[in-house]
């Protein structure tokens, strides 16, 4: 196969006064380049495998506790959709305020027609009010811009955050922040659920 | 006698120039391979997402998150390292030999506790390279007190050092939140509030942008 010639003229040469053997000085570079390519291969194929990317994950800054009172602002609860994560990769989610009565917290999971689907819906709920949806800038008044809030339960993953970014990044939800999941929501959901649970009784 | 003789056997093909670049290829993929070069004191098994910015080589600090919870920290450029450790031997007092330094500011990544630091980095030979990492401590909710934000402190020490240093966590798929929370605590202690998630690429992401990701 692959050989090289390493003699200056190897053994064919019929010059008078040489005294070497007239074997042939090729090298059988076969196996070498068996290993080479072999070597190749798996450079290839592991190089290509091993691609990180980053996701951006930007956290509200620290605040001041004597500016929390100004910087409140009173938004409107039916913009803010709240997404818990919890233990076994399920997830649940509400829109508004737990202490509400119409609140219901819904049970899903990770997949394309799991919380997308409740995203994406979410999303055009502005629709029904009649309202068009939020751009990046020259925003009419009053337009819709729903809030996406995720609270990651001590049960939950890494993997479970890094997939509900990644379900903001595919659906385009403009405005999410992680925030913690607090006893009081862990009581909230409860309650909500015990109230779903008695109207369906009725 | 024929007059035309067939030729015999295979005709001999000159492939040097294809092993030429066989070998220039292997090289090449040798050398720009990560897999080998970085020496990580932990596995982390990312998750995928669909995210297509490429994970900055230069002025980034990156936070490993085993699945265990245990945090590992490393940062991407010698001069952050030695200027970090610097920073160390300065506000804990404590003196190091140049060799040591050295041994230091080669390390793709650590996790030891700081209270064993000096301990460690007086060890030699495979004493040094082969003492226990247990990763570093980066408990904000403690009660107990008992041991310090070993965390919080490299990651002043790393912006002290280079003020442009970026921040990245690398958590492993089954890294629970809390330890998650505990980093990004410690990162919000010191008002770095943006952040990037290590993750492995996905099939079909999005779009075909490689920009970087500006702080």
């Amino acid at each position: 196969m692959a050989d090289v010639d390493a003699g200056g003229g190897g053994g064919r040469g019929k010059k008078g006064g040489s005294k070497t053997k007239k074997k042939s000085t090729r090298i059988d570079m076969t196996a070498m380049v068996d290993v080479a390519f072999l070597l190749l291969t798996f450079f290839v194929l592991t190089a290509t495998m091993s691609d990180s990317v980053v996701m951006q994950l930007t956290m509200p800054p620290k605040v001041d506790e004597k500016l929390k009172d100004e910087l409140y602002i009173e938004i409107d609860e039916k913009k803010i959709m709240t997404i818990v994560l919890d233990s076994n990769d399920v997830v649940k989610y509400y829109v508004g305020a737990l202490k509400s009565e119409k609140t219901e917290v819904k049970t899903t999971d990770y997949s394309d027609t799991g919380i997308r689907k409740a995203l994406m819906e979410h999303i055009n709920t502005g629709k029904q009010y009649g309202l068009s949806l939020c751009k990046e800038v020259d925003n009419a008044p009053g337009c819709w811009d729903p809030i996406f809030v995720v609270k990651p339960r001590k049960q939950s993953r890494y993997k479970n955050l890094v997939d509900i970014l990644d379900e903001f990044a595919v659906t385009g939800a403009p405005k999410y922040a992680v925030d913690k999941f607090f006893p009081a929501d862990s009581i909230g959901m409860e309650e909500a659920v015990k109230r779903a649970e008695a109207k369906a009784g009725q | 006698m024929a007059a035309h003789k067939p030729k015999r056997g295979a005709p001999a093909i000159d492939m040097t120039a294809m092993v030429d670049v066989a070998f220039l290829l292997l090289t090449f993929f040798i050398l720009t391979t990560t897999h080998f070069r970085e020496e990580t004191k932990v596995e982390v098994d990312t998750p995928s997402s669909v995210s297509n910015i490429e994970v900055p080589e230069k002025q980034l600090c990156t936070i490993s998150l085993s699945n265990e919870g245990k945090v590992y920290i490393g940062f991407s450029d010698v001069g952050t390292r030695e200027k970090a450790l610097q920073l160390f031997m300065k506000e804990k007092n404590v003196q190091l030999t140049p060799e040591a330094a050295a041994y230091f500011s080669n390390l793709q990544e650590f996790g030891v506790p700081l209270n064993e630091f000096e301990k460690w980095l007086k060890l030699e030979g495979e004493e040094l390279a082969e003492y226990p990492n247990p990763g570093i401590s980066a408990r904000i909710t403690d009660s107990t007190k008992m041991t310090g934000n070993d965390l919080k402190e490299w990651i002043r020490w790393g912006r002290l050092s280079d003020q442009k240093m970026r921040f990245a966590i690398k958590g492993d798929v089954d890294a629970k939140y809390p330890a998650l929370d505990d980093v990004m605590t410690s990162l919000l202690e010191w008002d770095v509030n943006q952040f990037s998630l290590v993750t492995a690429m996905e099939d079909g992401g999005l779009g075909t942008e490689t920009e970087a990701p500006k702080h």
